[in-house]
């Protein structure tokens, strides 16, 4: 049998959910395939950045990385659809979505395999985005004339201005600077960014919007997976399953205490019991949603509504 | 004021196709000035539009960033040919005769061998990266990386004119090898 | 892979090579030698430099070359010698009080040194001080930018490090003003030694009043810069932008001195200073990549954290492997590779993680000052000329200087950690 050694780069700190999960994937490989496949994780951007990661898989200068649904979409355009806000009932039904034998799986990676030369090797859920700011949000109105930063992909922009924002596209590097100057007045994220960045000392309101659910999409070059053996592919399979229920039970689990962690830290957390008229959030972006992106993703969105 | 000063001083090998290149090098610099006021402009603008008129402009950062990145391989070529690039060449004034001649030579084919294997690169990322797209704008890769390409394709050319000019022991007449 | 390539660059280096070239294709032939796809060599170099942060250098090099054109600059250096031109040595201290107001607005010492750095040394050199003693002072004061609030360097290790970046960023600000000291004390120590120059001028209170008011716009410009920023009206690297602006429209309506050739000749000196600087920027990034395949950094930092529990010993340890990284890596990618490693080993034996955050940094900028990957020392010789091998020379006795700045910062955690700790809770 022969032996690969395979490099994984990433964006997140080491002790981050991406980051563990990236580490077991290693230590699952080494197990299940007797060490016949060797992984060393690059955790922290230390081979480059978002993009540049998802790149570098497709010509093989890494064999694996991991990135958000829409920075697959730099390689094969579909992908973006995944980040659609109110898209998915729950995180049960993104995690069957996302299975890469369901239908609408098989068929996006299909085409990232023959546009890219990369496969998705699995997913899992990497967290709810909510919203903080400075001054308590209920419905869209109070939005008005607020600079919220947003990821300049389209679809994240789409978002927070339908939520009745204006999205302001601010370097992850600023934006702690840009939260305190006031040069933006809220961002989105899920709760575990909040906490861990600290974002609770210049953010005194988190609002559970829940407006997009995200999965971290774990991918794989293609000549990489195709150069291993019939048996070893069975075997990284087994091994990304349990990566993917090990990861997404974490961060569905932590996400309650951390939510917790943030309401000690002085932040006020303002759900649909405290008055957050989500009904109107939802209505807001899903129009807009389908007015922009209903005749490019419209197929799409009803496959993932059929996944049951 | 004066263009930087050659650290190098006067040596300046030029070949059989200075005369081409020079003028062609003075254009991709004015290109990289234009882009330096088109960065300015593209920052401003998200700056104006984000504080007056309350409007966030994603494709104005990444616009931006573009120009910046242009204007550094647009510009790359000519201060090869001035022979204003930074460099340690203490070892290289000490020397004499012919090792110093054959550090010379060394130095312009390493050039040229980082040119040259600059574009392979390109080459081998392009096959896959050619039509990945920038978040903001969707602009093709090929489109992103065509300044550093143009730009890294002259500075070969002008690294071969050295090299063909310092085994046909030309020197730069002071009017070629002078900048604008 | 790691050996080759060091032992490349440093043969290609030492043969004066140019250094963007001896980085560039030293990592690019280990590549290839090592069988690793060369592909990376065009991605790095590129993607290194299309970042945000960046801009910053050729923008404020941009106002800065503005400032010159219109007068502005003369103008300025007028006004500052009559203040201060009777003190032996003045212009040394100007130059540390003048980066530390700069460092109120720019977050990137690079970004610094384009900004100041030739006008400092031109003032300098027409007053008679050597160009080693204002290339040193210049690059040592540069170390200031990334210290003080704000800070890129300073808000990437608080990401990485997960410690508050707002109190990160609080925390450099006395560590700031203790370098600023130290500074100041080096330059009335060699004032003193080897006599640096003093003016005789004496001046009329209208000739005061009109140099002030000629003197003006620059003065109010890290007035409007500071205050924009606090204000949330333009974040770190767009304030480079609106320096540009502000330099335009005090040259058009102020002076009345600027011209369409100044506006030309100030571009082109622009692209020229950055296109120079950013390539080695871009060439140093592919040499990271290298040495991070081979986890060398990763390694070294967990064999030498391993030899000891104490605090005071792991912060030396820190400060000796920080120092020697430094001479190789550029700062942020030194500061995202090794803060996962050095965090939980210092924060576990009892170090404040923001005490350490600001250690790390100021390491990491006085690497800029170190050979062979000193990008300090590149962009000084850019913008003055100066030969590299004399502005290495330049920088020795500074570097000494902001060593001791660093003990200093080092074992007096209380300067890094009172003011973020008191406000915030
Ligand atoms: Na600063
Ligand atoms: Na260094």
């Amino acid at each position: 049998q022969k032996t690969f050694e395979f490099r994984y780069g990433h964006m997140n700190p080491p002790n981050s959910a991406a980051g563990m999960q990236a580490q077991w994937l290693a230590e699952e490989i080494a197990k299940r395939t007797s060490n016949s496949v060797k992984v060393t994780v690059y955790p922290s951007s230390q081979l480059g950045k978002l993009q540049e990661l998802a790149e570098a898989v497709s010509t093989g200068t890494i064999a694996l990385s991991h990135n958000t649904a829409a920075g697959i979409g730099s390689l094969h355009e579909p992908f973006a659809a995944l980040d659609t806000p109110y898209l998915y009932r729950d995180v049960d039904h993104l995690m069957k979505v996302m299975d890469v034998n369901s239908p609408v799986m098989k068929k996006l990676n299909e085409g990232l395999v023959k546009d890219a030369g990369v496969r998705v090797l699995y997913a899992y859920y990497f967290g709810t985005r909510h919203l903080t700011t400075n001054k308590p949000v209920k419905q869209p109105s109070d939005l008005a004339g607020m600079k919220i930063r947003a990821i300049p992909f389209p679809i994240y922009m789409a978002t927070v201005e339908a939520m009745g924002a204006v999205p302001v596209p601010v370097d992850w590097s600023e934006v702690p600077t840009a939260l305190a100057t006031g040069k933006v007045n809220g961002q989105e994220n899920p709760v575990n960014v909040v906490l861990s960045s600290k974002l609770y000392e210049t953010q005194s309101h988190l609002m559970q919007t829940g407006h997009i659910m995200n999965a971290q999409v774990i991918v794989i070059n293609e000549k990489a997976w195709q150069g291993l053996s019939a048996a070893q592919r069975e075997q990284l399979t087994a091994a990304a399953n349990e990566v993917r229920r090990r990861a997404t039970e974490m961060v569905a689990r932590q996400e309650a205490t951390e939510t917790e962690e943030l309401k000690k830290n002085k932040m006020t957390v303002i759900g649909p019991s405290d008055g957050l008229n989500l009904t109107a959030f939802r209505t807001n972006v899903r129009k807009a949603v389908d007015q922009k992106f209903g005749a490019k993703y419209g197929e799409l969105y009803k496959a993932i509504e059929a996944v049951k | 004021m004066e263009a930087i000063p050659s650290p190098a001083g006067p040596r300046v090998p030029a070949g059989p196709l200075r005369a081409l290149l020079v003028p062609l090098c003075r254009w991709f610099e004015w290109v990289a000035m234009a882009l330096l006021v088109g960065c300015t402009a593209a920052i401003m603008l998200e700056v104006f539009a984000r504080g007056v008129f309350n409007l966030g402009l994603p494709g104005a950062g990444e616009l931006a960033r573009y120009a910046g990145l242009g204007l550094i391989f647009l510009t790359v070529p000519l201060l090869l040919a001035q022979d204003a690039h930074v460099k340690v060449d203490m070892f290289l004034q000490l020397a004499r005769g012919r090792p110093r001649r054959f550090l010379e030579v060394f130095n312009e084919l390493m050039t040229l061998a980082f040119c040259v294997l600059f574009l392979v690169s390109c080459w081998w990322f392009m096959q896959r990266a050619s039509r990945f797209s920038t978040p903001a704008l969707a602009m093709p890769n090929l489109w992103y990386y065509m300044p550093a390409i143009a730009g890294m394709a002259l500075t070969t050319l002008v690294a071969l004119d050295r090299v063909l000019g310092i085994f046909m022991g030309r020197q730069a007449r002071p009017d070629e090898s002078r900048p604008c | 892979m790691s050996l080759t390539a060091i032992t490349l660059f440093f043969l290609l280096l030492l043969t004066g090579a140019p250094v963007a070239i001896a980085l560039g294709l030293g990592s690019a032939l280990a590549l290839w030698w090592f069988d690793m796809p060369l592909a990376v060599m065009a991605q790095r170099i590129v993607n290194s430099l299309d970042s945000t942060t960046l801009l910053a250098v050729p923008m404020f090099i941009f106002a800065a070359a503005l400032f010159n054109v219109t007068g502005l600059t003369t103008q300025l250096f007028d006004f500052i010698r009559m203040v201060i031109g009777r003190i032996r040595g003045g212009l040394g201290y100007v130059t540390v009080l003048t980066h530390l107001v700069f460092s109120g607005v720019s977050g990137a010492a690079l970004a610094d040194i384009g900004a100041l750095g030739r006008i400092q040394i031109d003032m300098m050199r027409e007053q008679g001080y050597k160009d080693n003693f204002s290339a040193g002072i210049c690059m040592a004061a540069a170390t200031l930018g990334p210290i003080f609030p704000p800070s890129i360097p300073l808000v990437i290790f608080a990401m990485a490090a997960e410690v508050s970046p707002v109190k990160v960023l609080i925390a450099g600000i006395f560590p700031a003003l203790i370098i600023a000291l130290f500074l100041m004390g080096m330059v009335w120590w060699v004032g003193r030694r080897a006599g640096l120059p003093r003016d005789d001028i004496s001046v009329t209170r209208g000739e005061f009043t009109s140099r002030l008011w000629f003197a003006m716009p620059a003065l109010m410009a890290p007035v409007v810069l500071i205050g924009g920023i606090l204000l949330g009206w333009f974040g770190e690297t767009e304030a480079a932008a609106v320096t540009v602006v502000y330099a335009l429209a005090a040259g058009l309506f102020f002076y009345r001195a600027l011209t369409w050739r100044g506006f030309v000749e100030a571009l082109r000196e622009t692209v020229r200073s950055t296109a120079g600087v950013m390539l080695i920027v871009g060439a140093a990034a592919l040499f990271a990549w290298v040495l991070t395949i081979d986890q060398v950094p990763t390694k070294a930092a967990d064999l030498l954290l391993g030899l000891s529990k104490d605090p005071w010993v792991l912060l030396v340890i820190v400060n000796l492997l920080l120092l020697v990284i430094g001479m190789i890596l550029e700062t942020i990618a030194a500061i995202l590779i090794l803060t996962p490693i050095i965090v939980p080993a210092l924060v576990a034996a009892g170090v404040d993680p923001v005490h350490l955050g600001v250690v790390v940094v100021l390491n990491l900028m006085i690497g800029l000052l170190t050979p062979p990957v000193g990008m300090s020392l590149y962009m000084v010789s850019t913008v003055s000329g100066m030969p590299v091998e004399r502005v290495i020379r330049a920088a020795l006795p500074w570097i000494g200087c902001l060593l001791l700045s660093l003990a200093a910062v080092t074992f007096l955690p209380a300067a890094s950690t009172w003011l973020p700790n008191l406000m915030l809770k």
